[in-house]
């Protein structure tokens, strides 16, 4: 406690003193001891109010060790991706929103959710049909490379939605999230759909289990490599 | 050494202020009494420090040398060498981060008057590496909680242990075409001495009685020489990425990709040495890593050696962030001009494909398997796993052979990955 502690203390005290020697002087009846003692239960309520109000803002601390029991913890896959507006990509990798010619930069990581699910939609149909990524891009905005509308929409294209469908979207929980999910969905189909037509082309059935309906692309390779 | 105010008694005096003055106002002498208790606690708490830790700590592994998941018990002897009574203390061992423990617990509280001691032991279970156990974290308390001091405290020997799995090779493991001069396993499309068929020719004087064909010879009357593919041995890299991002797992229960990489790459690496190919082994990691090819004995130790305890094949990821562009140099200029390389990568980010591809373009064909680490649970998740299949799709596309791993043995991954291949 320094010296101006000590001073507004006194001080205060001398307040009370005198608010109390007044009232007993002015107010016929009262006591001066116990206007004083009556004012210094009040000032001591409103104070141990103030503490108990600073104590409802704190957390109890301790010294957190960890979990020495238990294996280092590495994280799945995808566990950067935290929502649609804003996240930054896991690991420091800097995310970076599309350059002005409407290109996404090679080996960027898209910022959104929204984002990467479309260039992992524009990625999946070009190696579907073989095409450019402008004319990806192009399918998308149009919504062809789908036939649910809610995914297509969720990337962009102006199609039109059933009365049901908009009643639902309205009453869902997570709107954004669910969409997604859909377009997710759609894209699976997709890529599914890719690789069935790959194996029958190859000769053999789908494998969608360990994705690796790409049979045909490794076939042809050991035949086009070359020996020495 | 860190000292916390843990916030316990934080509020007493407020509770002990507003008693008070209920009880003024209201003139009852039994809340004047519960103030009064109110401001005993306080001074409790307000009096007394946690008192500073001084210990001398033992730790004893039961087997520093275990094989894979064989269990091992460790023992941790604390005594109080300081001239205070720790009247709570609360002791936590700092177990290795790969090393989990199967039964104990690494964690003990108790009293300790000077010159004291106690014993705790828990269990950990073996995995491949070198590990170091971590200080030993010791927290005092006041005797109210009101403060609480910690301190890591070093065992008197440093302890660590290691475990370096036995190499166990798989059946086959099918390599693309480019080989040394050596002779070897690998078929190839240059004819001479070997095993496969190939063509047939004029007899030149000078020819090897047995290659001449004597069938056609009583046929026709005209000599002729059977040529068959030269079987050369391959130089072989085994290149594991261990980058940062490829630590990861499809949940809690599973290692991570650069574990079963690293079990891949030894696996890989037996049955290349048995198979008469030169091998060699590298990391994609800001950690050096790199042993040329080679075979024999010596070189089966060292690989056996560097893939159970090199710090950049790790269980844990590494703390600095990756160099990509010199590492990357720096590993081309070593590869041998004649080497392919096996690349071991979950495939997690664009980087690792083109680490593959230009490797691949630069004359090193490379081999992809990927341990796929993806899960489906969630949006997040279920992306992460469709851009990882477009990826293989586009290593594919772009002539690379890639062996998608789940959750199979890899022996049998291969195996069918070979029939297609040669299909």
């Amino acid at each position: 406690m320094n010296e101006s502690d000590v001073l507004t203390a006194l001080g205060g005290l001398g307040v009370l003193l005198g608010i109390a020697g007044f009232a007993g002087v002015l107010i016929p009846g009262l006591n001066a001891s116990f206007v004083f003692v009556a004012l210094v239960g009040v000032l001591a309520g409103v104070q141990g109010a103030r503490y108990l109000i600073r104590r409802s803002g704190l957390d109890y601390a301790a010294t957190d060790p960890g979990d020495p029991e238990r294996r280092y913890q590495v994280p799945v896959p995808g566990d950067e991706i935290r929502g649609h507006d804003g996240y930054r990509s896991g690991r420091g990798r800097a995310g970076r929103r599309r350059s002005g010619s409407g290109r996404r930069r090679r080996g960027r990581v898209p910022r959104t959710l929204r984002r990467r699910i479309e260039a992992a939609t524009v990625e999946t149909i070009r190696l579907r049909e073989h095409c450019s990524a402008a004319e990806a891009e192009r399918r998308i905005e149009a919504g062809t490379w789908t036939d649910d509308p809610i995914a297509a929409r969720y990337l962009g294209a102006d199609v039109p939605l059933s009365l049901s469908t908009r009643v639902r979207r309205l009453l869902a929980r997570s709107p954004r999230q669910a969409q997604a999910a859909r377009a997710l969905d759609a894209l699976e189909a997709l890529r599914n759909e890719s690789a069935e037509r790959a194996a029958i082309g190859s000769g053999g059935t789908a494998d969608r289990a360990d994705g690796d309906a790409d049979a045909e692309a490794d076939g042809a390779n050991s035949v086009a490599e070359g020996r020495t | 050494m860190r000292r916390i105010d843990t916030n316990r008694w934080v509020g007493i005096d407020g509770a002990a202020l507003v008693a008070g003055a209920a009880g003024v106002l209201f003139q009852r002498p039994a809340l004047l009494l519960v103030a009064a208790l109110g401001v005993v606690y306080t001074a409790y708490a307000w009096f007394g420090d946690a008192p500073e830790p001084q210990l001398a700590v033992e730790r004893r592994v039961g087997n520093a040398d275990p094989d894979p998941e064989a269990e091992v018990d460790v023992t941790v002897e604390v005594r109080n060498v300081g001239s205070r009574t720790l009247t709570d203390l609360r002791l936590v061992d700092g177990v290795p981060p790969a090393l989990a423990v199967t039964d104990g617990s690494p964690r003990h509280g108790t009293a300790l008057r000077p010159g004291a001691g106690t014993t705790f032991s828990y269990t950990v279970e073996a995995v491949r590496g070198a590990h170091e156990w971590e200080p030993l974290t010791a927290i005092t308390r006041s005797p109210s909680g009101s403060r609480e001091q910690s301190v890591d405290v070093e065992a008197a020997e440093p302890t660590s242990l290691s475990c370096t799995p036995t190499l166990e090779a798989i059946e086959t493991l099918p390599l693309r075409g480019l080989t040394t001069p050596y002779a070897g396993r690998v078929s190839t499309d240059v004819t001479g001495s070997g095993l496969e068929f190939s063509s047939t020719r004029e007899y030149r004087r000078g020819d090897p009685l047995s290659r001449i064909d004597w069938n056609r010879y009583a046929r026709t009357g005209e000599l002729s020489t059977v040529e068959f593919r030269q079987e050369r041995a391959a130089a072989v890299v085994l290149l594991v990425d261990a980058r940062e991002t490829a630590y990861v797992a499809p949940d809690r229960e599973h290692r991570n990709a650069v574990e079963r990489s690293v079990d891949a790459a030894a696996q890989a690496f037996a049955s290349l040495l048995d198979a008469g190919d030169r091998v060699g082994i590298a990391a994609l990691s800001p950690r050096e890593c790199w042993l040329a090819p080679g075979a024999g004995r010596d070189h089966r130790n060292r690989g056996r050696e560097l893939l159970a305890s090199h710090p950049a094949l790790a269980p844990t990821p590494p703390e600095q962030s990756y160099l990509s562009s010199s590492a990357i140099r720096r590993l081309r200029r070593r590869l041998p001009a004649d080497a392919q390389v096996l690349f071991f990568s979950p495939l997690i980010d664009e980087r690792a494909v083109e680490v593959a591809r230009g490797l691949d373009a630069r004359g090193h064909p490379v081999t992809v398997v990927s341990p796929d680490a993806t899960a489906t649970d969630t949006v997040g998740r279920r992306l992460a796993r469709l851009e990882r299949r477009n990826r293989l799709t586009r290593l594919r596309r772009a002539g690379l052979r890639v062996v998608d791993w789940g959750a199979e043995p890899l022996g049998a991954r291969v195996a069918r990955a070979e029939r297609r291949w040669s299909g």
